[in-house]
């Protein structure tokens, strides 16, 4: 008997069918539901463990749901699994100290056990169809996550969420229609061979673009990124730490999967993820910078982030030599992984005793606590790319693959290659400015009054600490932890394994020209513009053009008028003609015919006789039957 | 067993003469039991029908060689029949405590039982003349339960309704005049009754004829442009526009616009023609419309009638695409429209007549005081804006999955129900969340609304929906077998 199926079904079917238990437990005894959630993550993550050291396979659930459901488990399915299923894990362990005191920690447990469930699903879908079914569960649970705090910020934040969630969902829904129809299948393992064999290789962009305006959705990418930056900061601690560091990640999968499926080496659909990757890697490091909340400039990040994966992502659909973009995409999605993972808690830790997330009411308010000051100085290291942390690492393999990709071009690609190695650079020099930014006012600035003092629970602390480690053993023994792993999953994504030599100055060069922007950034912009001397507080900078509410919210409301206006005009036509007919059938009847009494027939008021009498009396009718026999006649005779 | 067809239509029409004799009309749980008791009955006889074995076909009465009434029992009528034996006893026990609230019970369950027997009449009818002799006397037997409150409003909604209904027929009787004089008035056979063979320009008369018969037929379908008659329609009680305006009526004309296309006139004739295009337009037009004017409507239950509006021209364009596919993508949305959408209007009758309020800016926080009814009106919402695994998902899946491989105009289809599944969302999902998470942040407090058999009917019909989307294969294979 195979075991790899159930411990695939079950770590998808598991949390789901827990999700409701966790509920009623928790509602009874608090305690206990928080461990039952963090027994079944655990489960989850065991049961992933298993399956990463089992390694491939796939298998089939027929007769479930309309097209029947597969999975598959190998390669980056399971790193993304093994990921997921640790991410929940963690952060459902900072769960009991955030949600201490609030009355509805139950049904984010609950939604949370669901998310689980879908995101593994998603992660181990075999075909696209139960990865669609999955990904828009996860959607919806997640959902429920942001407008957990029912405020009107939160309720906002959902709505944009679950509208844009939904129009991304629709949009891919479309995408596979089309795919559907084409190949008959959407099975992950038939696709690529069918898609490389399909004669007009023009017509699978449709579906392809379809998909990744679904998928682009999740992960925040330009210019579908609006819900983003209001969500995270929106959601509880907990689930920003999850929607950034794993949800995002379910996205990343599926633009691997439409590159891997449909668009291995397709120039088109490389260069539009170039181009869209540098403007979200650009535009969310600026955001970042700008921002004044915390968890806001967190969320900017991790668009950020995401733009650099997608950089990678492009390099890799370039079709050949793509062991390092491969490698990167994988390291750099972990690595952001495991960072969001530990920045979020710390924030939430941060405001579960602050209740704000207002920067310059934050200053200082870490200072006295070592363990967070670490943990978010290790992780944000990591994140700016300081070599000797994960960050390092992962930036410079992405960073290679462009460098890379570059000496195999010519002409036109060379330069526009250059281009996004130069963003590349910046955007990673504007992420160590912004989170400078942040260490700097939480943890080193003296705070004004009276300090707020942090304390880390127990919790948390499990959460965090060993994440954090993780960035830094990942960091220090790059050639055992990121190239096994960045081997273990390009064996998957059909590209040879590969060697870097981080530490040489050819790799560092890019960290160093980096962190030199970075600090320019930092010093100049941040430290004097951004700053009111006086009181040593950040000023507001003015958001320019929001552009959910100066664009997208409009143009929809007036689509939904104008739409609504035609059709309510459309619909009235019908009662209007009806109206109409009825007019017309009493067009000159009298209110009431009595027999007898009808001065049609025979009995003439004096009033008709007075008025147009010839036109309304029987002699008029019997003259219009003679000039009738009359024309008949005449006809007949012409005609014989 | 072929009399058991007669009796399901008879026995409503007879038990709701019945209810007007001394015992019943004078006791109010004595019309309760006896209602409940023959609509329970009805069904079961209409199940037997369903899943009992084959029944042969049944002469009824002939008025010449060609022109007989015939009832039988296929595939798509068992589909008709599955919505309507359900869904008429759930109704009913719905309409105990509803209808305290809105009086006038005697003349209520009598009209109510009588459309039974007409719908029961409807899904067994074996030959077009057959079937246009029910849907006639279905716009009677519906009209004093629209009409229920005389009011201005009610008889004003009554008025409209009669007249778009007589407009409909009219052109309907267009279909029955050809099907007599080219198709020999056959019985309904998949493929149509038409001989092959026939001359060029008959065709293109019988085309002509058969768009002109969709449209009628469409009417009670609501499909563009004579769409206005069933929001006005929401004036009624809410048992009659849940039951009748989202399931029974409206299901009716879907299933007649199915019968005229594939059993009647047949595919092979209409496909790729104007006769295919021009309701396709039309069906699409509802499919935007209805979704985009439900979003515009503050009142609760126009807000539900206009998005049954939208969802009916998703049954309609999946018919029309005229492929076997379609034909069951047309099937399933109609057995999953009519659970969810029973559901969502006996969530918001709950909240007129519990609450008082019919209006979506009334409702804030209500949830807090009527858990029960907003949960299932949660359910149901994702089912119909199609959340995986609900059924409204795998509905509008087949239908998708069927029109991706049609022309131009199919793909447009396509994308007027996506924007139509965006709005869906929108306009359920915001009843939703102001009941749930009020603009004010005010949580309505006091005891429970609920009403016992309120709640118990929707919390069953909550626990169906579910199940139609989790065991969906069942669904499927048991419409390949019927179907084809």
């Amino acid at each position: 008997m195979n075991v790899l199926p159930i411990s695939v079904v079950g770590c998808v079917l598991l949390p789901m069918l827990a999700a409701p238990i966790a509920y009623l437990w928790q509602r009874r005894n608090e305690k206990a539901g928080y461990v039952l959630t963090s027994v079944i993550c655990f489960l989850a993550l065991a049961a992933a463990g298993f399956i990463y050291a089992a390694g491939e396979g796939s298998f089939a659930v027929p007769d479930l749901f309309l097209l029947g459901c597969t999975f598959t488990a190998g390669g980056f399915h399971n790193v993304f699994g093994l990921l997921c299923a640790a991410m929940f894990f963690m952060s459902s362990l900072a769960n009991p100290a955030y949600f201490r005191g609030e009355s509805r920690a139950e049904r984010y447990s609950a939604f949370l056990l669901l998310a689980l469930g879908s995101t593994m699903g998603v992660f181990y879908a075999g075909d696209l169809f139960t990865l669609y079914i999955c990904f828009e569960i996860m959607s919806f649970a997640s959902w429920v996550w942001v407008a957990h705090n029912e405020n009107k910020a939160a309720q906002k934040a959902a709505d944009t969420y679950l509208g844009m969630a939904m129009i991304g969902g629709l949009v891919m829904l479309y995408g596979l229609f089309v795919l559907y129809n084409m190949f008959g299948t959407l099975s992950l393992a038939e696709l690529p061979e069918l898609a490389a064999a399909y004669p007009n290789q023009k017509k699978l962009l449709l579906p392809a673009i379809c998909m990744l305006i679904g998928f682009g959705t999740k992960v925040g990418m330009f210019p579908l990124h609006v819900w983003l930056p209001k969500a995270y900061p929106a959601a509880p601690a907990p689930a920003s730490a999850l929607l950034s560091s794993i949800l995002t990640k379910s996205g990343v999968l599926g633009i691997l999967l439409i590159v891997l499926c449909l668009m291995w080496g397709n120039q088109t659909f490389m260069m539009l993820l170039l181009v869209l990757g540098c403007i979200t890697m650009v535009l969310g490091a600026v955001l970042a910078v700008f921002s004044m909340d915390l968890k806001r400039t967190l969320a900017c990040s991790s668009l950020s982030q995401i733009g650099f994966i997608l950089v990678g992502i492009s390099m890799f659909t370039m079709g050949q030599e793509t062991a390092l973009a491969a490698g990167g995409v994988m390291s750099h999605a972990i690595n952001h992984a495991l960072t969001k993972l530990v920045l979020f808690v710390c924030a939430g830790v941060i405001f579960k005793r602050t209740h704000t997330l207002d920067l310059n009411k934050l200053k200082g308010a870490g200072r006295n606590c070592l363990p967070l000051k670490i943990c978010f100085l290790i992780s944000g290291m990591s994140l700016a790319g300081v070599p000797g942390f994960g960050g390092y690492i992962s930036k410079t393999l992405l960073h290679e693959s462009i460098v890379h990709q570059m000496h195999l071009q010519q002409g036109v690609m060379v330069d526009i290659l250059s281009a996004a190695e130069w963003a590349f650079l910046i955007s990673g020099g504007l992420t160590a400015a912004y989170m400078t930014k942040l260490f700097v006012k939480i943890f080193v600035q003296k705070p004004d009054g009276e300090s707020h003092l942090v304390k880390m629970d127990k919790g948390s602390l499990i959460a965090v600490v060993p994440t954090a480690a993780a960035l830094l053993v990942m960091g220090l023994l790059p050639s055992l932890t990121y190239e096994k792993i960045g081997a273990y999953a390009a064996a998957s994504l059909s590209s040879e394994p590969f060697a870097v030599s981080y530490f040489i100055w050819e790799n560092l060069k890019g960290a160093v020209i980096s962190l030199a922007i970075g600090a320019l950034v930092y010093f100049v912009f941040v430290r004097h513009l951004l700053t009111d001397k006086r009181s040593n507080t950040y000023v507001y900078a003015t958001n320019l053009i929001d552009l959910e509410d100066d664009v997208y919210r409009p143009l929809l409301n007036l689509a939904a008028f104008v739409g609504a206006f035609a059709a309510r005009v459309c619909y009235s036509v019908t009662d209007f003609v009806a109206g109409g007919m009825n007019w017309l059938m009493h067009l000159g009847a009298t209110e009431r015919v009595t027999p007898g009494k009808d001065h049609h027939f025979g009995h003439y008021s004096k009033a008709y006789v007075k008025m147009n009498a010839i036109l309304q009396t029987l002699q008029f009718e019997l003259m219009l039957f003679g000039i009738g026999v009359v024309v008949t006649l005449v006809y007949l005779l012409i005609n014989l | 067993m072929q009399y058991l067809m007669i009796f399901t239509i008879l026995f409503p029409m007879l038990a709701a003469g019945c209810v007007f004799t001394k015992n019943i009309k004078k006791s109010l749980p004595a019309l309760h039991k006896f209602v409940f008791a023959a609509t329970v009955i009805n069904s079961i006889a209409l199940l037997v029908l369903v899943f009992g074995p084959q029944v042969e076909m049944l002469r009824l009465f002939q008025f010449s060689e060609s022109l007989q009434a015939v009832l039988a029992v296929d595939g798509l009528s068992r589909v008709f029949i599955l919505i309507i034996s359900i869904l008429w006893p759930i109704t009913t026990l719905y309409a105990f405590d509803y209808m305290e609230h809105e009086g006038e019970e005697v003349r209520f369950f009598c009209f109510f039982l009588l459309s039974y027997g007409v719908s029961a009449g409807i899904a067994l009818a074996g030959n077009l003349v057959t079937l246009y002799m029910f849907f006639e006397l279905l716009t009677m037997a519906t009209l004093p339960l629209v009409m229920h409150k005389m009011d201005d409003k009610a008889r004003f909604a009554g008025k409209r309704y009669l007249i778009y209904s007589m407009v409909g027929a009219s052109l309907g009787f267009i279909a029955i005049v050809f099907i007599q004089v080219y198709g020999n008035g056959g019985n309904f056979t998949l493929g149509g009754v038409l001989p092959a063979g026939l001359s060029a320009e008959v065709v293109q008369m019988l085309r002509v004829a058969f768009t002109l018969a969709f449209f009628g037929f469409g009417v009670k379908a609501a499909l563009f442009p004579m769409s206005l008659w069933l929001p006005s329609a929401s004036v009624a009680p809410t048992p009659v526009t849940a039951l009748l305006h989202a399931a029974a009526v409206v299901k009716a004309g879907a299933f007649a616009c199915i019968r005229v296309t594939y059993y009647s006139f047949g595919t092979e004739i209409l496909r790729g023609s104007f006769a295919q295009y021009i309701p396709m337009v039309a069906a699409i037009i509802t499919i935007a419309g209805g979704s985009l004017l439900a979003l515009r409507s503050n009142h609760l239950k126009r807000r539900l009638a206009w998005s049954t509006v939208s969802n009916l021209s998703y049954i309609l364009f999946a018919a029309l695409l005229m492929t076997d596919l379609g034909l069951k993508a047309a099937c399933m949305h109609m057995l999953a429209h009519a659970f969810i959408k029973i559901t969502l209007f006996f969530g918001v009758g709950s909240v007129l007549v519990s609450a008082g309020k019919e209006y979506l800016d009334e409702i804030g926080g209500l949830a807090y005081r009527m858990p029960v009814t907003f949960a299932c009106f949660v359910i149901a919402s994702t089912a119909l804006m199609g959340v995986p695994p609900m059924p409204g998902f795998f509905s509008k899946w087949a239908i998708g999955s069927a029109a991706a491989g049609g022309g131009a105009l199919e793909i447009i289809g396509i994308g007027a129900l996506m924007v139509s599944a965006f709005l869906t969302a929108i306009y359920l999902m915001s009843i939703v969340s102001a009941a749930y998470f009020p603009a004010d942040g005010k949580k309505q407090v006091g005891p429970s609304l609920e009403k016992p058999r309120m709640a118990f009917t929707q919390v069953t019909l909550c626990v169906l929906i579910v199940a139609m989307g989790v065991f969906n294969q069942v669904i499927q294979s048991g419409l390949d077998h019927w179907l084809f």
